[in-house]
């Protein structure tokens, strides 16, 4: 059985309520991926795989279809959270705290109920 | 102290509101690296993304005076450059507000009407350049 990358969710939220950076990271990257993989799929099972020239621009062709779908909302959305999780991953100058994992999560969670009202 | 980047400031050449208003690429272009919109701060970096995507330059104002009709407020955004860290062909322009007195629940709420104020009447290939990020301060 695939993966259900709702799990991440739950993963998200049980590490925002740590009490490391590392864990707050953590828990940002996860929601990010949760509802990203979960649109991903969504969109390739209605309109077929995406082509891709190289791996890592799956990231914004998600978010370009989403705009061509006019999904504004999710499209928006899921553009801050990708932000969050960047800075989250990659940026180790940046403090990142419990109100950021937090927040993110709520992001992810609302991002998913405009899925399940849309997509 | 020496400015490497000389400010350009537009408000002599642009009104202060912009929407539905056709900006000159030229204008834009010639100008000094450093950009100043009406209270914008813009970084080289930044100055240089919109010399590259005059398409964005010319629908800031309306874009920000969307994104603030929105909100109910006037907040100058911080703008930054997204660089995509997986694929680094892409970059956008975000506008990123930070906002007082706001729980997140709410900005949630609010952000639904940003985005549909925002993008609704933006052309695609401008939609996909471009990010609105809310937050609290």
């Amino acid at each position: 059985m695939p993966f259900d990358p709702l799990e991440f969710l739950t993963t998200a939220k049980n590490l925002s309520n740590g009490n490391t950076e590392s864990q707050f990271r953590t828990s940002i990257s996860r929601s990010y991926y949760s509802v990203f993989l979960l649109i991903r799929d969504k969109i390739e099972t209605k309109y077929g795989k995406f082509q891709l020239k190289r791996h890592g621009e799956i990231h914004q062709k998600v978010n370009d279809k989403l705009l061509e779908l006019r999904l504004f909302k999710i499209a928006s959305k899921l553009d801050g959270l990708r932000k969050n999780r960047r800075d989250a991953d990659y940026f180790l100058s940046l403090t990142i705290g419990q109100n950021d994992a937090e927040n993110s999560w709520k992001l992810a969670n609302n991002i998913y109920q405009l899925i399940q009202a849309s997509l | 102290m020496f400015d490497p980047y000389p400010q350009a400031t537009f408000s002599d050449t642009i009104p202060t509101t912009l929407s539905n208003i056709t900006i000159p690429q030229t204008i834009v272009q010639r100008k000094a690296p450093k950009i100043e919109f009406v209270g914008l701060k813009i970084s080289p970096e930044v100055s240089e993304f919109l010399n590259n995507n005059p398409s964005v330059t010319i629908r800031m104002c309306e874009i920000t005076d969307k994104v603030n009709n929105a909100l109910g407020l006037d907040i100058v955004p911080q703008l930054e450059i997204i660089h995509d860290e997986e694929s680094d062909e892409f970059s956008k322009l975000a506008f990123v507000y930070g906002i007082q007195g706001k729980t997140y629940d709410d900005l949630l709420k609010i952000w639904d009407d940003v985005a549909e104020q925002v993008y609704t009447n933006l052309d695609l290939e401008t939609s996909k350049r471009i990010s609105i990020v809310l937050d609290t301060v």
